[in-house]
């Protein structure tokens, strides 16, 4: 990842990571967490913790400028999670919306390279994922660490 | 496989991780509980590739 990333903090026992993003709107707090779906699968949330309401917003449009920066840290969370755990790990992830998937697709596009040397990269739409093909859109994604 | 992979996953894992026993200002927050739901029961018709 040739991105610059953020620094994240993280809590192995509880699957989750805080990290920072610091742009034009000021310090925004980011969430992640991992949560197993059935054995090996885990699901991906990210979003957004509000320190007013205490709340996790995972559909807010930050608009702090730094969003190649912060999708960045989220692909190097869920690298690092997969690193770390069972080898036979399914990470799971898709935008809240058509436009987020997009920039996750995007993303994914910019580190292709670099992530299929390390990683299997699975495209979903629907029941039967495929290997992951640029340039073409899908609805949720699957990544596995290559033995 | 695992000494060719290191200096991969070592020029990918850019960044600093720092490992913490947990978040207090976390604790008690809903955490992605509705897309997990979405997830799971997606996840649940999905045919998960053989290794």
């Amino acid at each position: 990842m040739n991105e610059p990333v953020y620094d994240v903090k993280y809590s192995a026992s509880e699957n989750q990571y805080v990290f920072e993003s610091i742009g034009k709107n000021g310090t925004i707090i980011k969430v992640v967490q991992l949560v197993e779906m059935q054995d090996n699968v885990y699901n991906l949330g990210f979003g957004d913790f509000n320190p007013i309401t205490g709340q996790i917003n995972d559909d807010v449009k930050s608009e702090n400028g730094d969003m190649v920066k912060v999708l960045a840290t989220v692909l190097n969370i869920a690298n690092q999670f997969l690193t770390e755990n069972n080898p036979m790990t399914y990470v799971h992830f898709k935008g809240s919306d058509l436009l987020r998937n997009r920039l996750y697709q995007i993303a994914i596009n910019q580190y292709y390279d670099e992530f299929s040397d390390v990683f299997e990269i699975y495209g979903l739409n629907g029941r039967i994922p495929e290997p992951f093909k640029k340039n073409k859109f899908y609805e949720a994604f699957l990544i596995r660490k290559l033995f | 496989m695992r000494t060719t992979e290191k200096p991969i996953i070592n020029k990918t894992l850019k960044g600093k991780f720092t490992k913490v026993d947990s978040f207090p200002f976390l604790e008690g927050v809903e955490m992605f509980t509705k897309k997990n739901k979405e997830a799971k029961e997606y996840l649940a018709n999905v045919i998960l590739p053989s290794r």
